[in-house]
């Protein structure tokens, strides 16, 4: 039987092909399963939370400090008569400054005898007046500017937490203007007081 | 019944060839491009937990993941730089000197009254009770000394001095400090870094 020649599409034949070129959806079981993890991100988000409430990794730095020597000299570069040399001694009562000219003086206006920064009132030690004192001491002589260090005696009972308060007032008055430079690793700017520490031990 | 009258109606049939070009033509105009109603999220859930084990164990042998307890309160300092990863870990507690990222304890420690007058005990000293030498940290800080100049010369670092980060207890009497420092100091470590808890302001 030969085949139909240049006849249009037949009612039938166009109904074919409008069942036949119809578009469906998959059916549901067609479909990729969704994974469910609403459990899995409660895990996630359980230990997530732990981690954050137990480790204080953000809270916490550095204060580099060099090694003691008997007799309070520490690993210090001062060597010249003309240079500061600062010293201090922290004791029940409040911390000392001497300096090559001696003794500073309770209120740090003069060389002489006395506890250069005394206790508070309340027992606290004074640390907003020793950051002014240090300033003071810095200040006097142009010389003096490039002085970084002080080294530092305590009585055998004071408590880390004070040297480390007594570090942080000596450090700097204007964190703006201080800073440690990347390369070197040293305290450069002119806000800088002393903050290069090297502990002493009394004998 | 026959079938002779219904056959004789049917209206002319186009080609096969015809038929096949059209219906190819009519599939091609219905066609739609399949709806993403979902994200196939497990390749990144699996990223994600390989990334969360990363962290926790690099987190947890990391020294900044001291515990504070009872037994060490960390100093707090205005220093807000970033604490420093160099160097063998050493721990003041209330109780004990601890050293390394094990913790090992290498000298329990007296009461804090006695601390903070003359120092450790006496037969833990070179030479008697005013001797800043503590003997058992000095030892152990030997064999410490001797793994870290092996990882500063791998890392060719300075090989002449080791570094310590010293993680005391804020309440450690200046005393104690000064003789595990001064131990440290005979122990061929040259720097050392005070590991404080950052608090606000200036």
């Amino acid at each position: 039987m030969s085949e139909p020649e240049n006849h249009p599409l037949s009612p039938a034949q166009r109904s074919r092909i409008r069942r036949l070129s119809r578009w469906e959806d998959p059916a549901p079981g067609e479909e990729a399963g969704e994974l469910n993890i609403i459990p899995y991100l409660d895990i996630i988000m359980n230990i997530i939370v732990f981690v954050i409430a137990t480790i204080s990794v953000v809270f916490m730095s550095t204060l580099d400090v060099n090694p003691p020597s008997a007799g309070g000299g520490g690993k210090s570069t001062r060597t010249k008569t003309d240079s500061l040399n600062l010293t201090a001694i922290i004791t029940n009562d409040g911390v000392g400054l001497k300096t090559s000219s001696g003794n500073i003086a309770t209120g740090c206006e003069r060389v002489g005898s006395g506890i250069t920064i005394p206790k508070n009132g309340d027992g606290t030690y004074d640390f907003s007046a020793l950051t002014k004192c240090a300033r003071k001491l810095k200040s006097e002589n142009d010389k003096f500017a490039s002085e970084t260090q002080v080294t530092v005696t305590a009585n055998n009972n004071i408590e880390y937490q004070t040297i480390i308060n007594f570090m942080d007032a000596m450090r700097m008055d204007n964190p703006e203007a201080c800073s440690v430079d990347e390369e070197s690793k040293a305290w450069t700017g002119a806000g800088c007081l002393f903050p290069n520490v090297n502990f002493g031990v009394a004998r | 019944m026959s079938n002779g009258p219904k056959s004789t109606r049917e209206a002319p049939k186009a080609s096969t060839v015809r038929y096949k070009a059209a219906l190819r033509k009519a599939i091609r105009k219905n066609r739609r491009e399949p709806e993403i109603d979902f994200l196939n999220i497990t390749a990144m859930l699996d990223l994600m937990t390989i990334i969360l084990v990363f962290l926790l164990q690099t987190m947890a042998s990391s020294t900044q993941s001291i515990q504070e307890g009872q037994d060490l309160q960390l100093a707090r300092s205005f220093m807000q730089g970033e604490p420093s990863d160099q160097g063998v870990i050493l721990v003041i507690s209330k109780s004990a000197i601890l050293l390394g990222e094990q913790g090992e304890a290498v000298v329990p420690l007296p009461s804090r009254e006695q601390l903070a007058s003359s120092g450790l005990d006496a037969k833990y000293k070179r030479s008697g009770p005013n001797d800043l030498y503590i003997v058992p940290l000095a030892n152990a800080l030997r064999n410490a000394r001797k793994l870290d100049k092996a990882v500063r010369a791998a890392k060719n670092l300075d090989t002449s001095t080791s570094e310590a980060i010293i993680i005391a207890d804020a309440k450690t009497p200046y005393r104690l400090l000064m003789e595990v420092m001064f131990t440290l100091g005979q122990s061929e470590f040259g720097k050392y870094h005070l590991m404080v808890m950052k608090k606000k302001g200036t």
